[in-house]
């Protein structure tokens, strides 16, 4: 993992899911360049280059956050928050990966402009499938402006 | 001149016996209002001896004329009239003012225990002679006291009752967040072990097989299947859960259009089997489309699920009516089930079939009650094993 030039910025306070999700993406190579945090303060600081990340190169931009909802410290919907409503993050991808079903984290997710809502299943195969198709679609064909 | 003297006398004579009957007529008169009135009457002259006492007044007070005519007010009755403040008023109040209206006496009266009583008096000049009489009204007003008093307990005993309702209110709100954030809870942190025994049970299976016995292979297997099952029933009782507290959102609802929906949804269940199925006539109703249209899934996927093995399966949606009631039904000539068990029928991961027969958690008719009795309606069912069940539904409204 290098925190110079990530493509994946993996949001998860689960060790369990973390392993999972970094498990699919190895398989299909595309974990090369994933960094993983384990809470939303973190992530702010990644992304905003603070704290413990203040020499990472701003202009280094990752293609997708992939992000959960429940998370210690700053919850993922604050993240999403902070990230719209900066300048320099606002056309971030994001992508919420969370359990939650709940309508309520849905409408809100959306009215702070995320650029998609998982819910990671229970079933493997379904969860391998979906970690697969993000990590293809975001990281090989996807095209973002460059800021 | 004697002669004359004598006519005028008869005159007068005759005069005064008209004079004389026409008092008396007056006099009864009097006698008549004074009996006919319901509250107490005392008369009495400036001695405050009683002249006259209405029947009211001895019923009231069970006593008689002859103990009560030409006793002094304060000695009737035992002395239960020897009240200070009917003394203060009789003796210091009306000799200035000539009248008072409205006086309240709670007194303790022989006979008739504690009560609560009106005094209006009247002082009246006599116009031959200097003496005056007193008209004493005396009005009974414990029991208008008392139901005043009741009304005043139970306006306090609903204010008290609507307090409480109001914080019972709040408490059921309470309840509902903390509901809610118990079922948000299950949704996401019980999920998330689940997946992790799931996907590392998979990825044993899937990558490590070579270096995993059959016997343990088979044990994985079994931890999936079961885990699976785990998120099937958490899933299940998430959406009874979601069923159960959404709002209702009442609308005119087109029952034929629903079950179009529903169907569609339901197609692959249809396939490669010979379904028979028939949709009468279905008057509109009112309710929540959404939820209405999972009333029908659920029937519907029940019908189709339990006549897997009729050639062909024969289902008929229909509506008849009932005391006034639209009764809508779905009816199949599936396995049917004994109706001895139709109590647990809708109750929440009840179910009278082998899971391995019929696949399911045993929520959807648990899901169908809870809607159907959001809207005010029931639901019943009749079935024989093995020859099919009848599911039947009101909506609480009565068309007429």
């Amino acid at each position: 993992m290098t925190t110079n030039v990530v493509e994946i910025l993996l949001v998860e306070d689960n060790p369990s899911d973390v392993e999972l999700t970094l498990h699919v993406l190895r398989k299909h190579n595309l974990a090369n360049r994933i960094h993983v945090v384990g809470d939303g303060a973190e992530a702010l600081d990644f992304l905003f280059c603070r704290g413990a990340y203040q020499s990472r190169d701003a202009g280094l931009a990752p293609k997708v956050i992939l992000l959960d909802l429940k998370l210690p410290k700053v919850d993922g919907l604050e993240v999403l928050r902070q990230l719209r409503s900066d300048e320099r993050t606002r056309f971030l991808p994001v992508v919420i990966m969370t359990s939650s079903r709940q309508e309520h984290d849905l409408v809100e997710s959306y009215k702070l402009g995320v650029n998609s809502y998982i819910v990671k299943p229970v079933e493997f195969g379904q969860f391998s499938e979906s970690v697969r198709q993000i990590g293809f679609y975001w990281l090989l064909l996807n095209q973002q402006p460059i800021l | 001149m004697k002669r004359r003297q004598k006519m005028v006398r008869k005159k007068s004579r005759k005069e005064l016996e008209v004079i004389k009957q026409s008092e008396n007529e007056s006099r009864e008169f009097a006698e008549n209002i004074i009996n006919t009135v319901r509250e107490s009457l005392l008369a009495l002259d400036q001695d405050l001896r009683v002249i006259k006492a209405n029947r009211a007044f001895y019923e009231c007070f069970k006593s008689k004329p002859e103990e009560t005519v030409g006793q002094l007010i304060y000695e009737l009755g035992n002395k239960q009239w020897n009240i200070p403040k009917l003394r203060e008023l009789l003796e210091t109040i009306l000799p200035q003012k000539a009248a008072f209206d409205k006086y309240e006496v709670e007194h303790d009266f022989a006979g008739i225990g504690r009560r609560v009583m009106l005094l209006n008096a009247r002082q009246i000049k006599r116009v031959l002679g200097k003496e005056r009489i007193i008209l004493l009204a005396i009005e009974d007003i414990t029991e208008r006291n008392e139901s005043e008093n009741a009304l005043e307990i139970a306006r306090k005993e609903l204010e008290a009752t609507n307090k409480e309702l109001e914080a019972t209110n709040k408490e059921l709100e309470a309840t509902n967040k903390e509901l809610e954030t118990f079922t948000c809870s299950v949704s996401h942190d019980l999920r998330a072990p689940l997946r992790a025994v799931v996907g590392f049970s998979r990825i044993l299976l899937d990558e490590h097989a070579a270096q995993l016995p059959p016997e343990v292979q088979r044990y994985l297997n079994l931890v999936l299947s079961n885990t699976l099952q785990m998120g099937r029933l958490l899933d299940d009782l998430l959406s009874f859960s979601r069923f159960s507290r959404q709002a209702l959102a009442k609308d005119q609802v087109d029952p034929a259009a629903l079950i179009r929906e529903a169907l569609d949804l339901l197609c692959g269940e249809q396939l490669g089997r010979p379904v028979k199925l028939t949709v009468g006539d279905l008057p509109p109703c009112q309710g929540d489309r959404a939820l209405l249209k999972q009333v029908f899934v659920n029937l519907l996927s029940n019908a189709l699920k339990f006549t897997r093995q009729r050639e062909p399966a024969v289902i008929e949606v229909g509506s008849c009516r009932k005391d006034g009631e639209n009764v809508y039904f779905v009816r199949d000539n599936g396995v049917g089930f004994d109706m001895r068990y139709v109590g647990k029928l809708f109750g929440v991961f009840q179910r009278l079939h082998a899971s391995e027969a019929y696949e399911g958690t045993g929520v959807g008719l648990a899901i169908v009650q809870r809607i159907v009795h959001r809207h005010g309606g029931r639901v019943w069912a009749e079935a024989k094993p093995d020859k099919g069940a009848t599911f039947y539904f009101t909506l609480g409204g009565i068309y007429s």
